[in-house]
């Protein structure tokens, strides 16, 4: 293993990485703000993929005005379905599961009739790439990496400095008092549910210069997404962020030596450490329903 | 069992009698095949659709019961294939093993609230998946092919049963619906199930009063997971090529559908009235693939928000109501 | 109880349900009216490999009936294809598999494509006494103890293509090896082993990446650090995206060494994706024929019949038609439709279709003595820009020769 090839797996694995906790951190918000475990959250990441697609390939506009209006559909898609559905079944685990269930199944079906079977490719926007000593990045990667920093910043700004944000947290952390002290947990379940929603939406959309887009999408980010959650704690925003990085740096070292079957040795190593630490990182104990 | 023995002599049970007369004699009307395999489906979802509506009368909701599925179908299928074991071992074995693999599971992840219970078993579910598809013994990704029938069964009078059409099939599925269904049920009845009954409605309460919450919750896991094993062995055997695709996600949201579509309420025929809706009526009127996600998705989304006693419910209303009805009419 | 009264409404609603529907159900199956032969296969129509294949299918049959239709032992017949999705599950594979020999009565099940899918149907099929003709990469369909299952596709002229390679490129001594984690996947892979190992390649690695990978750069960044002469991805290539983004994967490494893919996309595709030629030079087995001076009949037929239904032709599919051209002709040689017949009429039966000329042979290697697979004359081609340029190709002849010297069993074959 040669220092290069070290670096490059660093970077590989960091940028997944960053991707994945930025969707965590979506279902993070959803999930610890308005209870609701949004099964369908993985489907918002594949809209927003799709939602890039029809803005920059189909509609011919800008990268950067793309990603926005992607984010910005599936927040408002988010907000639909926090009105309509979510507001009905937040009480219940059942409820909710099966709802979402259903929903990200309608979700998954619309886009591909309204799309087709052919995976659709977008034209890379900034083709090149960066060599550091050896170890190359393509420019589209450290887009990647740049905009997940960048929202990761802006929401961290948002949670610690602005009111609204801290009222969020204040929410998280115990609605009752939250309540009490005249944060309208409606509104924060809604503003939640819609940043969430929209975190994954863009996440979707950065990520959709560098696959193929195709309906599955969804299944399998939810699928690494619940692995963060685990790992770092489900209502904990540090723990999504730290989860998802060791997620996406471990099984960038894993797939180099093992092939698939680093999925596997990563679950039980995860199935080990929550032996220990039940809760994940940062976790604490969920509110029974 | 001897509960459930008192309970067959008495006469308002004709109706159950005449249910499963008419289950036993549905083959000598249907004829084609593909009828009798689609009515196999039916009873084999059925029991995993027992299994989750037990599962969710301890007030946990799984999404991992294709996972144990197919744990039971890939236990049966290596001990005949590998270990030379004759079915009818292999049958109960497999529920059993798959029971052991629920208790390990169970007792790492029952002890999270509902949502970390959910992602748990969705995970083990992906997992399982992968498992069957990654490790060499379980065949990989194109599972394992030529699983043997079951062995003859010589009957009195009859001479030795043979499993080359579907007929012997039926049997033994309806056979395996029945005993789930005699063995739920006399548990429902039972001081357990107005336990888990008790768990289900307020939780911290039963604990309060002196229940053992963890462990009966286990109890109902481990159980109805072995019983998805048994359902699982069966589909190996008929199906006679499992691969790891067909123990997926999918499935097990499906699973859950045919929970709660028949109404999760009615803990014994809410499964089999989903399972007959969901499992048969998609392919009886051929609804074209491009449709079924929204049916499926539509259902559980109104199913869980405005039906919630499922289709059964909704029957038992009509019934209800055109009951009123006809004495209504009757009186005049 | 209010107990006696649901179980006696809910075995009414039973019996009635079952009353009703069965008979409802049995309406809407497939009547077939005079002299209609039926065949029919599952797919996996959610992904868009499988449309592509479908499309074939049914320009095929298409092209079948218009010649005039199918004549067997003196009546006319015409071909009608029935297709259901299987989304490349078992499940739904089975089910649909039953349906068309229960409810639609087909008469041979033609055109079944995935490893996955065919494994799980064959046990319906073997119950049936149908034959089935399927496109396979898989050796596992072939086992001998399954009666009337052929291999009517490229495999074997696919494995044939690593010597072509070889012989195009002398340079190349050292190779690694992915598939996609799949039964089509490991096996090709062993395949493509011993054909590298007896060309003097050695293989450096062989590893496997899951079915439903998308990011491609772990694969790259791999294949890179092990600098290789030739990256061969046994298994993978029918559809244009996960081939271009593999390409470009690749392309953002320092590694430049050649690449093969063992299914041809559709090239207008793959250039539409990669648009700074990142698929330039890639090796892929020849599809479209019709560029070629002795472009086969049948190949320009089919462009014809693409050109017109979807105003552009798309080369991939055809290569998954051959099913339909071997039963076709088989019945005909036979004189009939039932599956003894077209055993023995596929003893050596050699055939015209879209990709050059084709041979039923036997597979010795794997202890089968019947005709049961398929040697389609080997061609490869090279991606250069939107075209595929061809690189070299053998008779079949020929390739049987290679196979001999691989596998053994001289004079086994055919």
């Amino acid at each position: 293993m040669t220092v290069q090839l070290f670096f490059q797996l660093l970077i590989n694995g960091l940028s997944i990485g960053l991707l994945y906790a930025l969707v965590a951190l979506g279902l993070v918000l959803v999930l610890g703000v308005a209870k609701v475990f949004n099964f369908a959250h993985g489907e918002f990441f594949m809209v927003g993929a799709y939602a890039l697609y029809t803005f920059s390939v189909i509609l011919h506009l800008g990268f950067i005005v793309s990603i926005v209006l992607a984010g910005l559909t599936v927040a408002l898609l988010g907000a639909l379905c926090s009105k309509t559905i979510f507001q009905l079944v937040s009480g219940s685990i059942l409820k909710a599961a099966a709802t979402t269930i259903g929903l990200g199944m309608i979700l998954q079906q619309a886009v591909l009739q309204i799309f087709g079977t052919a995976q659709r490719g977008v034209k890379p926007i900034l083709p090149g790439f960066v060599a550091l000593g050896g170890v190359r990045l393509s420019l589209e990667r450290l887009v990647i990496i740049g905009c997940c920093l960048l929202l990761v910043g802006i929401l961290a700004w948002f949670l610690n400095r602005t009111k609204t944000g801290i009222a969020m947290r204040a929410t998280n952390l115990d609605e009752e008092t939250a309540t009490l002290q005249g944060i309208n947990s409606k509104r924060m379940y809604f503003l939640a549910i819609a940043i969430g929603s929209g975190l994954a939406g863009i996440a979707g959309g950065i990520v959709a210069p560098i696959r193929a887009l195709n309906t599955d999408m969804g299944h399998t980010m939810l699928f690494y997404v619940l692995m963060v959650l685990v790992l770092g704690g489900m209502q904990s925003a540090i723990g999504a962020i730290c989860g998802g990085l060791i997620l996406g740096i471990v099984l960038s070292f894993g797939f180099h030596f093992l092939g698939g079957l680093s999925e596997l040795v990563l679950f039980f190593v995860i199935g080990v450490f929550i032996m220990f630490k039940p809760h994940g990182l940062f976790g604490r104990e969920v509110e029974v329903q | 069992m001897g509960y459930l023995a008192g309970k067959l002599k008495y006469s308002k049970n004709a109706p159950i009698a005449g249910l499963v007369l008419l289950a036993l004699c549905l083959p000598l009307l249907v004829e084609n095949p593909y009828y009798l395999h689609s009515l196999i489906a039916v009873y084999v979802n059925a029991i995993l659709g027992l299994g989750f509506a037990l599962i969710y009368s301890v007030g946990l909701v799984t999404l991992g019961g294709s996972a144990f599925w197919g744990i039971g179908a890939y236990a049966s299928a290596l001990l005949v294939m590998k270990g030379g074991v004759s079915y009818w071992l292999a049958l109960p074995l497999s529920g059993v093993i798959t029971a052991a693999v629920a208790l390990c599971f169970g007792l790492v992840a029952i002890r999270y609230a509902g949502i970390g219970f959910i992602v748990f078993t969705l995970l083990f579910c992906f997992i399982v998946e992968r498992m069957f598809g990654y490790v060499p013994v379980f065949g990989g990704w194109g599972g394992i092919i030529g699983v043997p029938p079951p062995n003859p069964v010589p009957l009195p009078f009859y001479g030795n049963v043979e499993f080359s059409s579907k007929l012997p099939y039926y049997y033994l599925s309806l056979l395996l619906l029945f005993f789930t269904m005699a063995v739920f049920f006399s548990l429902y009845s039972s001081r357990i199930g107005r336990a888990w009954r008790a768990i289900r409605l307020d939780s911290r309460l039963a604990e309060a009063v002196g229940e053992y919450v963890f462990g009966y919750r286990l109890a109902a896991f481990v159980i109805a997971s072995g019983f998805a094993g048994l359902a699982g062995s069966f589909y190996a055997h008929y199906s006679m090529a499992i691969s790891p695709e067909a123990f997926g996600l999918l499935k097990s949201v499906h699973i859950q559908v045919y929970a709660i579509l028949g109404g999760l309420e009615y803990y014994i025929l809410g499964s089999l009235t989903g399972s007959f809706v969901f499992t048969l009526l998609p392919e009886l009127l051929q609804i074209s693939p491009s449709i079924e996600p929204y049916i499926t998705g539509s259902v559980l989304i109104i199913i869980v928000i405005f039906l919630p006693s499922g289709l059964t419910g909704l029957i038992q209303t009509i019934l209800r109501f055109s009951g009123r009805l006809y004495s209504m009419i009757v009186r005049r | 109880m209010k107990l006696r009264r649901k179980e006696l409404g809910i075995g009414i609603c039973f019996f009635l349900m079952v009353m009703v529907i069965f008979p409802l159900g049995n309406a809407f199956g497939q009547s077939t009216p005079k002299k209609t032969v039926k065949i029919g296969c599952s797919l996996p129509l959610n992904i868009s490999f499988g449309t592509e294949i479908k499309r074939a299918l049914d320009l095929a049959v298409n092209i079948v009936n218009q010649e005039g239709s199918l004549i067997v032992g003196k009546e006319a017949y015409t071909v009608e294809m029935v297709i259901y999705d299987n989304k490349y599950r078992p499940e739904p594979a089975i089910a649909a598999t039953q349906r068309l020999i229960n409810m639609d009565k087909v008469k041979g099940l033609v055109g079944d494509t995935g490893a996955a899918p065919i494994l799980a149907s064959i046990p319906v099929v073997q119950q049936s006494g149908l034959p089935m003709l399927c496109s396979s990469h898989s050796d596992n369909t072939l086992n001998p103890k399954y009666k009337y299952v052929y291999n009517v596709t490229t495999a074997r002229s696919v494995d044939i293509l690593y010597r072509l390679l070889l012989k195009t490129r002398p340079d190349i001594k050292t190779a690694v090896l992915a598939a996609q984690d799949d039964e089509t996947g490991h096996d090709m892979t062993r395949r493509a082993i011993a054909f590298l190992g007896q060309g003097g390649v050695k293989v450096l690695e062989s590893f496997y990446f899951p079915r439903d990978m998308r990011d491609y750069t772990p694969v790259a960044t791999k294949v890179a650090s092990l600098k290789p002469d030739l990256f061969a991805i046994p298994g993978f290539g029918g559809t244009a995206e996960n081939v271009g983004l593999m390409s470009k994967a690749l392309y953002d490494t320092n590694w430049r060494g050649a690449t093969f893919v063992t299914a041809a996309p559709v090239v207008k595709d793959l250039a539409n994706i990669c648009p700074r030629g990142e698929a330039d030079g890639l090796y892929i087995p020849l599809a479209d024929f019709t560029m070629q001076p002795d472009a086969p009949p049948l190949a320009l037929k089919m462009r014809k019949a693409f050109e017109q239904k979807y105003g552009e032709w798309r080369e991939s599919g055809p290569s998954w038609t051959l099913p339909v051209w071997f039963w076709v002709a088989a019945a005909k040689k036979a004189g009939g439709f039932e599956a003894a017949q077209i055993d023995k009429a596929m003893a050596g039966l050699q055939v015209e279709t879209p990709i050059g000329m084709a041979k039923m042979i036997k597979r010795p290697d794997l202890g089968n003595s019947r005709y049961v697979d398929t040697m389609v004359t080997p061609a490869l081609a090279q991606v250069k820009g939107s075209k595929s340029i061809s690189v070299g190709s053998m008779t079949i002849k020929d390739a049987i020769q290679e196979l001999e010297k691989t596998h053994g069993f001289k004079g086994q074959w055919e």
